[in-house]
């Protein structure tokens, strides 16, 4: 089977190897060189200073959204997938349901926060509406720019792409395993413990590790909704696209670079988990 | 396979230490060197494009086009100058990315060297004055009214000039809260809860970082000492007067921000739809903490269209440009030149300060502005981000 | 359990369409919340500038683009995509993680920074590549990667692809034939899966085209919405429902033919 790897898989391989490599890995590898020297010479500065203050509040922060977002988003998202999966009725509920997840996952910047807003803001029609009802919303402290407004706003795009994540995996759910699991008398919540659930476990997992990577990198929407919030794409584009701060390259590639970690570091424990629970797929 | 990815990841090494050597689209010293020969070595192209108005306009026509950048069409009513010069000199004037920060300035100057649409002219805050001279992107192109223009708000060398300026200004909604404040003091009232809103965030954008070196004028500091600024926007932020939502354009009109920090010439702009809600907007210039910034303007070097981009340059300054910033509410860098001329009206003065507030108007130096950039980036996130 | 399921499918059909309403009055109705009164409810709505909008030429120059930076990117997406998630699935399963990486990175380095590299490598080779409008065409192949592979991996992983080569070899098929006639019509769900999404990110991905300074149907729409806030919002609203309805009689239509988004489930 080794001898296989010739011409033909090379030639397979190539493209989309070369494609990665010149805009994937030349980009990352620069920016790696980068961390590693800042002003110019070898040193582990920038990677010290973007671990202190007001950067590791960065990082906590972000670490928090993009888990709360991604559990809650995807806990949701997998339910969603359940359920429309045993509906054959109405029949348009399934095709709107795809059509809109794909749109809905892509929503962000400007037009997703200011949706929120004209809902639930301080002059949001909604507000507006429960007051006359007497209901107060600002009273209570919530608030679109703090952590959970960020994470309601966060779950419109996270569940439509847990679902999206899940369908094919719940469409491998055979219904004549649930029948017969019910024939030889498991009950429904025996069936989802010891067959269904498990056997979703792999492709949830990884859907939740998209879910984090996504909301670790969404700064679009977080901007619009609190353009100071302490979280790592924010301070990223502070010290890249701004108009104030210059000069703090190297910091801003110190920070990506430890992000990549991260990602890694969260890459590898999925995949160990992954590994355990996969019992009967098809590998 | 096993060798492949190996293989892919050495040659990509290789190639990403020698790009990345070459360039960055920041400070560091390598680009320097060959770049400043070039600019005071070989004679500028733009030299030949003409002494007169008519001249360079001609050679401009030629050129047929001028690339521009982050030039929205609200602020300071841009449409309207790059409308006033298309048609005056039948020249195209497209702009590419109008919400470019100064930094996506840069880095478009970098990433489309030597293409045709490379940026030809920049509008960049004066804090990256520096850095793109070291980078070797400024040309030094005086325009024609250069002696017209005060020293304050142009480079000696021709790098750069300050078409317009600003003042940092209280925009308030009057319809939602009819009790407009009128000073930063004011802003710490009770009834103001959870309505004060800053454009951005002060180590991001321009409009924020005025906004606390205004509030540091107005509570005992100074251009040298801007922690007050710093520490009255962490009080405004404990008493729960501090919004954070982001001051869109669609936040204002929705009534969201009802009480707005910003430049004076971003509301003219909006005006129109402000009235058509209904909404009683009134911008005034708080009367204890006076800051007026501009915006520093540049000819790109190597430009594909030399003699466009210097007349674009010529129009900026000039009478017509500068009644096109009057339109949108900035003080053209050449407002005394046409006070004296007589062509400030009171129709043309109404988006305006007023003249004793503009008269107060004063920059700080570059060595100010880079210690107050170092003082909010290492104190804001600590001292109000967090809180 | 069934009224369950409807109490939670009509909550979420509510998380999900109130904003959108929320965002649609503000954008049809000049009268802002806060002097909203019963009488004027009716008062005030118009569509004209949404109207207005599109038949401005910037505004259909602009979609065109991005028409056309979405169809490319669609078909790269599967022809570089396709072969190599074939040869990791079906040859070279401990690769799993590594390609699990390399997609997923994407995500995890900012636009900015990824300009910047691809940009110094462009600038010493091919300097005008970066000029032309095509040249967002990998950064979206890119940006749809950790989404587009994931769908296309478990697309294979769901029809058993490795069992059907190894069958289809046993038979004597060439890995050309195997490819083009067992697996890929066995796939067309995963496929239009990360087709569909490919194409919701082209018409919704802002920051590269901003960076690259081209004009895309999502830079239009951005600096349309801070001159005109309520008609910027307006088409954000209409570009949304346009895409979800082109992807939703394309998603139909294939269900008519027996094609479902999700691998064959009995």
């Amino acid at each position: 089977m080794r001898r296989r790897f010739d011409t033909a898989t090379l030639a397979v391989a190539l493209p989309f190897l070369a494609f990665v490599g010149l805009f994937l890995f030349v980009p990352t590898i620069g920016l790696a060189i980068k961390a590693l020297t800042p002003g110019g010479s070898f040193g582990f500065t920038s990677l010290q200073r973007a671990l202190e203050g007001s950067y590791r509040t960065a990082f906590v922060n972000s670490i928090a959204l993009a888990v709360t977002s991604a559990v809650i988003g995807g806990v949701i998202g997998l339910l969603l997938a359940l359920s429309l999966r045993s509906m054959q009725r109405p029949r348009w509920l399934r095709s709107t349901t795809d059509s809109w997840s794909a749109v809905a996952s892509q929503l962000g910047g400007i037009p997703l926060a200011f949706a929120f807003i004209a809902a639930i803001g301080t002059q949001g029609i909604i507000t507006k509406m429960l007051g006359l009802v007497g209901v107060d919303i600002t009273e209570s402290g919530f608030s679109l720019s703090e952590f959970w407004g960020l994470v309601v706003v966060y779950l419109y795009f996270q569940i439509p792409l847990m679902f999206l994540v899940m369908m094919p995996a719940v469409g491998g759910l055979r219904q004549t395993w649930a029948e017969a699991a019910s024939i030889m008398g498991a009950s429904p919540s025996r069936y989802w413990r010891s067959v269904g659930l498990p056997l979703l476990l792999p492709s949830f997992l990884g859907g939740l590790l998209l879910l984090f990577v996504n909301s670790f990198a969404a700064y679009a929407t977080a901007y619009v909704l609190n353009p100071g919030a302490q979280i790592v794409p924010l301070l990223v584009r502070f010290l890249l696209q701004g108009n104030v701060i210059t000069g703090e390259q190297d910091l801003a590639y110190a920070i990506i670079l430890w992000t990549i970690t991260l990602l890694l570091a969260s890459l590898l424990f999925i995949a160990v988990l992954q590994r355990r629970t996969a019992r009967w797929s098809s590998t | 396979m096993r060798r492949l990815i190996p293989a892919i990841a050495a040659g990509a090494l290789l190639l990403a230490a020698c790009s990345s050597g070459s360039s960055d689209s920041g400070g560091t010293s390598s680009a320097a060197p060959e770049s400043s020969a070039a600019t005071s070595a070989a004679p500028a192209p733009g030299d030949t494009c003409g002494s007169t108005i008519d001249e360079i306009a001609a050679k401009a026509k030629e050129e047929g086009q001028v690339n521009l950048i982050a030039l929205p069409d609200t602020w300071a009513n841009y449409r309207g100058i790059i409308d006033s010069f298309v048609e005056k000199y039948g020249i195209q004037a497209p702009v590419m990315n109008p919400d470019a920060s100064s930094a996506d300035e840069l880095t478009a100057v970098e990433t489309l060297r030597g293409q045709p649409d490379m940026p030809e002219v920049l509008d960049i805050g004066p804090s990256f004055v520096q850095q793109a001279k070291d980078a070797g992107y400024l040309e030094s192109y005086k325009p024609l009214v250069w002696d017209e223009i005060p020293e304050s708000l142009k480079g000696e060398d021709g790098t750069w000039v300050g078409a317009y300026y600003g003042v940092l200004a209280i925009a308030t909604n009057a319809t939602i809260q009819p009790n407009v404040p009128k000073s930063w003091a004011d802003l710490k009232k009770p009834e103001y809860e959870g309505q004060v809103t800053i454009n951005g965030d002060p180590r991001e954008a321009g409009a924020a970082f005025a906004a606390v070196v205004a509030a540091a004028l107005a509570n005992g500091g100074s251009y040298d000492d801007i922690m007050p600024g710093i520490e009255y926007f962490a009080e405004l932020k404990k008493l729960g007067n501090l919004q954070t939502i982001d001051v869109t354009e669609a936040a204002v009109l929705s009534g969201e921000v009802p009480i707005a920090l910003d430049w004076t010439y971003n509301f003219p702009g909006l005006k129109p739809a402000l009235d058509e809600a209904g909404f009683d907007f009134q911008v005034i210039v708080p009367s204890d903490g006076v800051y007026g910034g501009y915006y520093a303007q540049s000819v790109v070097t190597e430009a594909p269209h030399p003699c466009a981009a210097r007349l674009w340059l010529n129009h900026l300054v000039s009478d017509e440009g500068a009644l096109g910033y009057l339109e949108g509410g900035a003080i053209p860098a050449r407002y005394a030149a046409l006070l004296d001329k007589g062509l400030i009206t009171p129709e043309v003065a109404a988006n305006l300060p007023s003249a004793e507030t503009i008269a107060a108007i004063s920059f700080p130096t570059q060595e100010q502005v880079d210690k107050a950039k170092a003082l909010i980036t290492e104190q804001w996130g600590p001292m109000v981000a967090d809180q | 359990m069934k009224v369950l399921r409807a109490v939670f499918l009509v909550l979420l059909g509510l998380f999900f369409f109130i904003p959108l309403l929320a965002m649609a009055r503000f954008a049809f109705q000049s009268v802002p919340v806060v002097l909203l009164t019963p009488e004027k409810l009716l008062e005030g709505w118009s569509v004209s500038g949404l109207i207005e909008v599109f038949g401005s030429p910037e505004f259909q120059k602009a979609a065109f683009i991005s028409l056309q930076l979405m169809l490319l990117a669609i078909a790269i997406t599967l022809v570089l995509l396709l072969p190599v998630a074939a040869l990791v699935e079906i040859r070279a399963p401990q690769l799993r993680t590594a390609m699990a990486a390399i997609t997923l990175l994407p995500w995890v380095v900012p636009p900015i920074a990824l300009v910047v590299g691809v940009a110094a490598t462009f600038r010493n080779t091919v300097p005008w590549f970066l000029a032309s409008p095509y040249s967002l065409v990998p950064f979206y192949v890119l940006w749809a990667l950790p989404f587009s592979y994931r769908a296309i991996d478990a697309g294979l992983r769901s029809i058993g692809a490795r069992t059907l080569y190894e069958a289809a070899r046993v038979m004597g098929a060439s890995t050309f034939t195997i490819i083009v006639r067992v697996i890929v019509p066995n796939m067309i769900g995963a496929i239009i899966a990360a087709s569909v999404l490919t194409a919701a990110l082209v018409l919704g991905e802002f920051a590269f085209a901003a960076l690259l300074l081209k004009e895309t149907l999502p830079t239009f729409m951005a600096e349309f919405q801070r001159s005109e806030p309520r008609a910027g919002m307006a088409l954000a609203l209409a570009v949304m429902l346009l895409t979800a309805l082109i992807i939703w009689i394309g998603v139909r239509a294939l269900r008519k033919r027996g094609m479902d988004l999700q691998a064959a489930g009995v």
